[in-house]
């Protein structure tokens, strides 16, 4: 019975010389477009910088509908299914998940579920198991991570989608971005407040604008006191930069007031003593 | 020529007179509402005290703000005090608020005394994100932009009649159905100008019987001049000096006075300060922004591409891009 079936699948095959080289032609096409689109789209996202993942997020979506559209495509050029092909067809391609393409399946139908289901988008910042970096590509089998080190890292979708995905910023492209800067004991916490606060809104990166505040917290330790400060950059891209910049100014004036740094080699010796 | 044009009714100040009266009468019945005046750059508001009258006789003293370390305090006299220029109170640095905020703590103790203050609103709107000043004001007043109407009549009051002539060089071309004008409204208690959408009746009109409506050379000018300088008045002279080839103008000629363009971040950045302080020298770049940019190469870049011209050693913002500046710095979420 079902090789007959079997027999009737390869039957409606039409391995004809114009049919393969039209399914060629598709598939080339079809390729084409999604280098094209993908192009287009990044060319819109960088002009219309406010709404580019937005735009971004858009690729996924139009990505699938053209594979979606050349399978059928391919299929149909190539076979003539009645109902018996297709329940075959649903046979074979169920015995292939069995014999081992279930992860393949997994992370193809996760990445689907994931561009209607948006846990994070193109160019968020996110962290997925040790990793943190921007989300250049979302494939059908994997996410692709850029991270600061420049290492493209490929997370198959199955993966973040059943992972904590943390995304520092979600679809914006301003970001909050959080720098700690650690002092002795005895500094003027006012002060050194007031500097770091300085440092953000003076800083060329810094997002000043209604809704993005600048805070800095402070946490007392037995040797030192932690300075954290909260405050937005205008383009994600400028995290680390950000980072950077107002630490070596903060240090710059901190030093300058006469501020140290922790005393580590005390701390370390009065914890050797206890 | 003749100079009528400055002599003209200025709706804008004849409200700001009124605002004014209002935070002195409200003064001396001991309710005090420190005042806040925000104008857009080449168009500075000047506060005499002339500008509104004290039934209890209080005198005024009036202070423009140095950007160098000068106690604006010194020449206050009398209990309401004008201080112009208040955006030079502060430097774009570590440290460099430390007078702005001092000046502000002298102005919240000092119960005695009535503050109107001036500033430029792009430093405004910074320092109101940075540190908080609106706080600080409970009467803020914002310079209203001119219509296309007070502006057209601005410009054309300092000639005869017939003495610019008007040459057309563009095809005819249909009027804006949708026009932005500011209108006072009163709300909360509060006179707010806001930006009001109006329909063009007679665009509209024409628009739904399909006929063109005919634009003469002079109101194409003066619509494109209206629309370039956004209705700063300032801007808007520039722009005319600009195109204007004595006595012929043509609407290609104010599209050729200004230009578009786009800034790199750090170009930005230091675009914005000059933009804020309405003019900086390079050095006082240097001193605040230098550990940031390099202020040589990107003064020498902006001066390319005509976004701010030198007058020896001091930078300004093109009047004439002044429009395409704004645009480009509100790219970076800098205007």
């Amino acid at each position: 019975m079902v090789e007959d079936a079997f027999l009737d699948l390869l039957s409606s095959l039409r391995l004809d010389a114009e049919n393969l080289l039209y399914v060629a032609v598709i598939i080339v096409a079809a390729l084409l477009a999604v280098r094209a689109l993908h192009f287009i789209m990044q060319a819109l996202a960088s002009r219309y910088a406010a709404h580019g993942n937005k735009i971004r997020m858009l690729f996924p979506l139009l990505k699938l509908l053209i594979y979606a559209a050349l399978v059928f495509v391919v299929v149909t050029t190539l076979f003539e299914l009645g109902s018996a092909e297709v329940l075959l067809a649903s046979g074979l391609f169920g015995a292939a998940l069995g014999l081992g393409l279930k992860d393949v399946f997994a992370d193809m139908v996760t990445g689907i579920v994931m561009v209607f289901e948006k846990p994070y988008h193109i160019g968020d910042m996110v962290s997925v198991e040790g990793h943190y970096g921007e989300v250049k590509d979302m494939g059908f089998r994997a996410t692709r991570i850029l991270t600061p080190d420049d290492d493209l890292v490929s997370v198959p979708n199955i993966l973040m989608f059943n992972r904590p995905v943390a995304s520092a910023n979600y679809g914006s492209p301003h970001m909050m971005v959080t720098v700690d800067i650690y002092t002795d004991f005895g500094c003027d916490r006012k002060e050194v407040m007031r500097v770091l606060r300085e440092a953000a809104v003076t800083s060329r990166y810094s997002n000043i604008r209604p809704g993005y505040p600048v805070l800095v917290l402070v946490k007392d330790s037995p040797f030192y006191v932690r300075f954290r400060v909260r405050s937005y950059v205008w383009n994600l891209a400028d995290e680390f930069a950000y980072e950077t910049d107002l630490t070596v100014r903060a240090w710059r004036e901190l030093a300058r007031m006469g501020v140290e740094p922790p005393r580590m080699g005390w701390a370390h010796g009065l914890e050797g003593n206890a | 020529m003749s100079d009528e044009g400055d002599a003209l009714a200025d709706p804008g100040k004849e409200a700001l007179r009124q605002s004014l009266q209002d935070a002195v009468d409200s003064f001396e019945a001991n309710r005090r509402a420190n005042v806040a005046i925000l104008y857009h750059p080449f168009n500075p508001v000047s506060v005499m005290e002339k500008d509104f009258h004290s039934s209890k006789g209080l005198s005024a003293s009036r202070t423009a703000i140095d950007p160098a370390e000068q106690d604006p305090w010194e020449g206050l006299q009398g209990s309401i005090a004008i201080l112009e220029g208040c955006h030079l109170l502060y430097r774009m640095r570590i440290g460099g608020f430390d007078r702005i905020l001092d000046a502000l703590e002298r102005m919240r103790e000092d119960e005695g005394r009535l503050f109107i203050t001036t500033w430029n609103i792009h430093a405004w709107n910074y320092l109101d994100n940075a540190i908080g000043i609106s706080a600080h004001f409970p009467m803020q007043i914002q310079m209203p932009d001119h219509s296309f109407k007070e502006m057209k009549e601005r410009i054309m009051a300092k000639y005869e009649e017939g003495e610019i002539e008007f040459k057309d060089d563009e095809l005819p071309r249909q009027r804006r159905l949708l026009e932005w004008e500011v209108k006072r409204i009163r709300l909360l208690g509060k006179d707010r100008d806001l930006k009001c959408p109006r329909i063009e009746g007679r665009a509209l009109r024409k628009e739904l019987l399909r006929k063109k409506v005919y634009l003469s050379p002079e109101d194409k000018v003066f619509e494109q001049i209206h629309h370039l300088s956004g209705g700063n008045i300032g801007v808007a002279r520039e722009i005319w000096m600009r195109s204007l080839h004595y006595p012929t103008i043509r609407p290609s000629d104010v599209m050729d006075a200004c230009k578009k363009f786009s800034m790199s971040r750090e170009e930005a950045f230091l675009a914005a300060q000059v933009l804020r302080k309405e003019r900086m020298g390079i050095t006082q770049l240097e001193e605040e922004i230098g550990d940031q940019v390099p202020v040589g190469g990107i003064v020498a870049a902006l001066r390319q591409k005509e976004i701010v011209r030198a007058d020896g050693g001091t930078l300004r913002i093109r009047a004439e891009n002044l429009k395409f500046t704004i645009e480009a710095l509100a790219k970076h979420g800098m205007a």
